[in-house]
């Protein structure tokens, strides 16, 4: 495991020092739920109800958490096929989220969407990408978009390490960079491209090395440390805000499953899931918190027992919907008439 | 000159050939009626459009053409370039007309001549052969090695001197069944086939009706000069009716094979007419909004419009529900047969007098039996129940405005 | 040519509508230029289209008059900013891209085929993509083998994108104003040789609607061709020839290949018996392959005699004009199918 480092950033102005209570507490509360909902994908991909394909993020839920701290509620997210956590830390509704994975006419996309494509556009999540770095253009769009409008907001871009190879990535961060756009790229680094490990397909492990190609601010931030990655979106955010261009922020972070429901992950040394999973971003924060007085195990216990409850029941209810019509007008769906 | 299939309808798509008026060959004058054609609703003859000939026929009779299909070809007085006579080839010129021969029989015969040789002839050519009864082996053995074309078969209709009646005429003491008396058939035999019905009846009091028409029907007939009728009040008791119980007005919808229950909010009814042959469906719209009046206008117009056999295309597209009224005509009570497509109908009896129970005694009381037959796979027996509790709560418990 | 028509609605001031004779350069900067006024969310993005005025000089003056944010010069990065257009389509924009060669279609296609015709479907219907691709194809220019495609079918297998192919200044016109308004994802695929075409096109006309299907362009009953862009002047010129000869050609443009509407195309065979289509692509897998398919299927008893389709040959095209000249095909080659089918 690479040592967190800082890039090429202002060193992080400790922005999560200002956070209050609730907010720590609510990024646990936010966690737990990724955590606690990907455990009941999986479930319910056992039981039959989730179809086809599914990529959990297990293991990288501070990522998603951190980062969705710093933004505002108009503010644009794409991401990718492992997007659920993404989603969930914008407020996506439960129900419509599973309903939408078991291929339900309540589900967020009408179940015409699936697992991979999870989008609602009235949450600023503008698109799930199913193909490894075709989000990232988008964004530079969402970007272009909130630049004309000038309304401060910002788009972030979440992307793992397997998007750097490919040409979109590029043409993404040099147009973001070329007319300063208000784009945070994130970048979570699992160290795995599917079923690769990153050094059989990249020349190096930190890819925050990439921006420097593009004269692009970045930073390289622990991203099992929850605090770590607000510390780095935060001010990222705010330079964005302010005309001052794009960031690139490298998470280091690791998928506790394999690549998807299928990949039974033995390519990689037992010794090293091992070590990362000591690293558990949940377990580092709880203990962060009871260290610091703000949660007792007790209560821990209590936040993961709430967000067990509320995601079986959203799954029960989301099982018992009513597939989509076979004869609705596709068509409609397809075009605007 | 092409002849196309005319769009008679917004929604039709197919017509059906009833009977052909005039044979290949016949000289035709302009606005001379050509063809019967039929929807699923109507029976109207094209006319020519022009003076000339006909050259070829394209749709047998009973046969089913999509809109814009060719349905004949009519060559123009004084027309002479033709693709047969602009290209002539030594096919079209050298055969032999086909004197003598059964065409109807030569054209239910196989196409192919002697067993074994396959005659090359287009698609066009043997549907221009099979539908005007000329026998292709004949044309290929002039030149059994070049296909034949549309403008050959053509060309031989065109030699052929005797006019062919492809339609035997009626003798003796058969009579062919009139196209309307046709379509009547089917329809009805569609509906007995397709639609399981149910029969709810009730006889309901119509003194409160009486009453109106002797108030309101007088203003009405001095103002417009048209007496509304019972069924006009029953109209308008029944649009009530709908719109308390809307969903009485959905239909069944097919849909890529699939069977959807389509809302309807439009409250239009059609009223059967009849003919001296059969009967017309036109159809009163929007009754939702229309006053005693405005509804009895419409039902003239309606009734009008059926008679003289000028139905609209607003009369063609389709409806729910309908209203058959015989009381004048004698029946007590009748039950009417659901018309294909729709989810109802009223049918509706003799006014008569009849001895009721009323408040613990005995009374005589004027009124009239409703029957309404349902499409059970749209509604059940307590919706339709329901329906004509609300349908006779309405005719016998209405004030009707004197103005 | 210029004629003015005043045109009165009741109540409101007359409109003067002017129709012009103009290039189908014009034509498309005309279109454009009243769009962007018609609506501020509209920006044209791509390849030296901004103070240069575009590599084909089809956004001429554009820059000048909407300045650098909505008239804005790209990198040579197609996959980049067609993504963006999506990126901005899905936040309130209509973004108009140019793809300098159709050819370069290629280097996007993935944006397109994946991104921008599957976003809207993939959300149930429930973000709008309203985003104007247009690329200059076509061959007849000496540019070799790289950049003469028209790449007309090659987006023809992928549901969620409208393709539509002016062929002359009026349709160019019309038809770029129509796909700017429509709130889908729609490929114009203009031709090169035909940017200094000269025709009459309605220029300040507001009233437009994306046409459902082909058009007619010149009535006949005796053979129907089938042509596209570039093709669509040839089969003109091809049936101006053999009506000398007594032989009336109906000559139809395509203009929208998808959604492809056959219908029209069989109405017509039925009358005429003979289908000829002419596409300045190879033979396989081009549109008509499809329009032969589904006229075989909508009019197979009025056939006469086989469709055929005269296409490019199926090999790339080659440079030198001598060699260019002789495989595009020609007015005389569409004549001469016609009459061997008759």
């Amino acid at each position: 495991m690479t040592k967190p480092a800082p890039g090429t950033g202002s060193a992080s102005n400790k922005a999560a020092a200002a956070l209050s209570i609730e907010d720590r507490i609510g990024l646990y509360r936010t966690m737990t739920l990724i955590r606690e909902f990907e455990e009941q994908v999986q479930r319910s991909y056992l039981e039959g109800l989730v179809h086809g394909t599914t990529h959990l993020c297990n293991g990288q839920e501070a990522v998603c958490a951190g980062v969705a701290k710093a933004l505002r509620e108009d503010d644009y997210v794409s991401y990718t096929y492992r997007g659920h956590g993404q989603c969930l830390a914008r407020g996506m509704d439960l129900e419509a989220a599973f309903a939408e994975l078991f291929g339900r006419e309540t589900g967020v996309c009408g179940g015409i969407g699936g697992s991979m494509h999870l989008t609602d556009i009235d949450l600023g999540l503008i698109g799930a990408f199913g193909i490894v770095g075709a989000g990232l253009p988008v964004a530079v769009g969402a970007g272009l978009s909130a630049q004309l409008a000038g309304r401060r907001q910002v788009s972030v871009c979440f992307f793992g390490d397997g998007a750097v190879n490919i040409g979109a990535f590029h043409e993404a961060m040099n147009m973001a960079q070329v007319w300063k756009l208000p784009v945070i790229f994130v970048c979570e680094n699992n160290l795995y491209g599917e079923f690769s490990h990153i050094l059989h397909t990249t020349p190096y492990e930190d890819l925050v090395i990439r921006a420097a190609g593009y004269s692009m601010q970045s930073e390289l931030v622990d991203g099992n440390d929850v605090l770590a990655v607000y510390d780095a979106a935060a001010p990222a955010v705010a330079r964005a805000r302010d005309g001052q261009g794009p960031t690139f922020i490298e998470c280091k972070t690791y998928r506790h499953r394999g690549h998807s429901r299928t990949d039974p992950a033995k390519y990689r040394d037992s010794a090293e899931v091992e070590a990362w999973l000591k690293l558990d971003p949940i377990s580092l924060y709880r203990a962060d918190l009871r260290a610091a007085g703000l949660m007792s195990d007790v209560g821990a216990e209590d936040v993961a027992a709430e967000a067990r409850s509320l995601v079986k029941a959203a799954a029960d209810r989301a099982a018992a919907a009513p597939w989509p019509s076979q004869t609705q007008d596709f068509m409609a769906t397809m075009f605007v008439q | 000159m092409d002849l196309l299939v005319p769009k008679l309808s917004a929604t039709m798509e197919t017509v059906k050939v009833v009977r052909w008026l005039k044979q290949v060959g016949d000289k035709v004058a302009m606005g001379a009626p050509l063809v019967e054609l039929e929807t699923d609703k109507a029976t109207m003859e094209v006319e020519s459009p022009a003076e000339g000939t006909l050259e070829a026929v394209l749709g047998a009779e009973g046969e089913e053409l999509s809109v814009g299909a060719l349905l004949a070809r009519l060559r123009i007085a004084g027309e002479s370039v033709t693709p047969s006579e602009m290209k002539s080839t030594a096919t079209s010129v050298a055969v032999a007309p086909a004197h003598g021969a059964d065409p109807v029989a030569a054209a239910s015969r196989s196409p192919t001549g002697a067993p074994g040789s396959r005659i090359l002839a287009s698609p066009f050519a043997k549907r221009l052969a099979k539908m005007n009864g000329t026998d292709l082996g004949r044309l290929a053995a002039a030149s059994p090695l070049t296909r034949i074309r549309g403008r050959d078969v053509i060309a031989a209709l065109q030699t052929r001197d005797a006019k062919v009646k492809l339609t035997p005429s009626a003798s003796g003491d058969f009579e062919p069944f009139s196209p309307a008396r046709r379509q009547i058939a089917e329809s009805v035999a569609l509906s007995r086939r397709t639609i399981p019905s149910f029969v709810i009846d009730r006889w309901v009091e119509t003194t409160a009706i009486d009453r109106a028409r002797l108030t309101l029907g007088r203003e009405i007939e001095r103002a417009i000069g048209i007496k509304p009728t019972l069924t006009d009040f029953l109209f308008q008791a029944l649009a009530e009716s709908f719109a308390r119980h809307p969903r009485i007005l959905d239909r069944r919808h097919e849909q890529n094979g699939h069977a959807v229950r389509m809302r309807v909010s439009n409250i239009d009814v059609g009223l059967v007419v009849a003919l001296a042959d059969g009967v017309m469906i036109p159809v009163l719209r929007n009754l939702a909004d229309k006053s005693i009046r405005e509804i009895a206008q419409a039902r003239r117009d309606a009734i009008h419009r059926a008679r003289s056999g000028r139905l609209l295309q607003a009369d063609l597209t389709p409806i729910s529900f309908s209203v058959s009224n015989l009381g004048r005509s004698g029946a007590d009570r009748f039950e009417a047969i659901i018309y294909p497509g729709q989810s109802g109908i009223l049918a509706v009896g003799r006014q008569h007098e009849r001895v009721i129970a009323r408040a613990g005694g005995v009374a005589v009381a004027t009124g009239v039996n409703l029957t309404l037959s349902f499409d059970h796979r749209l509604i059940d027996g307590l919706q339709g129940a329901q329906f004509i509790d609300t349908l006779a709560e309405r005719i016998e418990r209405a004030v009707w405005p004197t103005s | 040519m210029r004629t003015n028509e005043k045109i009165i609605s009741a109540g409101v001031e007359p409109i003067e509508r002017v129709t012009q004779e103009i290039t189908y350069r014009e034509a498309i900067v005309a279109a454009l230029r009243e769009e962007m006024r018609r609506d501020p969310k509209t920006l044209i993005m791509g390849e030296d289209v901004g103070e240069s005025g575009g590599p084909f000089k089809t956004c001429h003056g554009l820059y000048e008059e909407f300045g650098a944010e909505r008239v804005r010069d790209t990198p040579i990065a197609e996959t980049g900013f067609v993504g963006a257009a999506l990126g901005l389509a899905l936040t309130g924009y209509r973004p108009i891209v140019e793809i300098m060669f159709a050819d370069f279609l290629g280097v996007c296609f993935d944006q397109i085929a994946n991104s921008i015709a599957k976003h809207r479907f993939m959300s149930g219907g429930r973000v709008k993509t309203p985003i104007v691709i247009r690329a200059l194809g076509g061959a007849g220019l000496r540019f070799g083998a790289q950049h003469s495609q028209t790449a007309e079918s090659w987006l023809l297998s992928v549901p969620g994108i409208k393709i539509i192919c002016p062929s002359d200044p009026e349709q160019a016109y019309l038809m770029l104003k129509a796909a700017i308004r429509d709130d889908n994802p729609v490929l114009v695929l203009e031709h090169k040789a035909l940017l200094s075409m000269k025709g009459p096109a309605p220029i300040g006309i507001d009233d437009v609607t994306m046409p459902s299907g082909p058009r007619v362009l010149r009535p006949g009953r005796h053979a129907t061709i089938v042509a596209s862009l570039a093709m669509v002047r040839k089969a003109l010129a091809a049936a101006e020839s053999l009506n000398a000869e007594g032989i009336e050609a109906e000559v139809i443009d395509i203009q929208v290949l998808r959604p492809l509407n056959v219908a029209p195309i069989s109405d017509s065979v039925r009358r005429t018996n003979i289908l000829v289509t002419v596409e300045e692509q190879a033979p396989t897998g081009g549109w008509s392959s499809d329009v032969v398919a589904d006229v075989v299927s909508q009019a197979f008893d009025y056939l006469d005699a086989p469709p055929a389709r005269i296409t490019l040959p199926d090999h790339p095209l080659p440079y030198s004009p001598h060699l260019e000249d002789a495989l595009i095909p020609s007015p005389e080659r569409i004549a001469a199918t016609v009459k061997s089918l008759l």
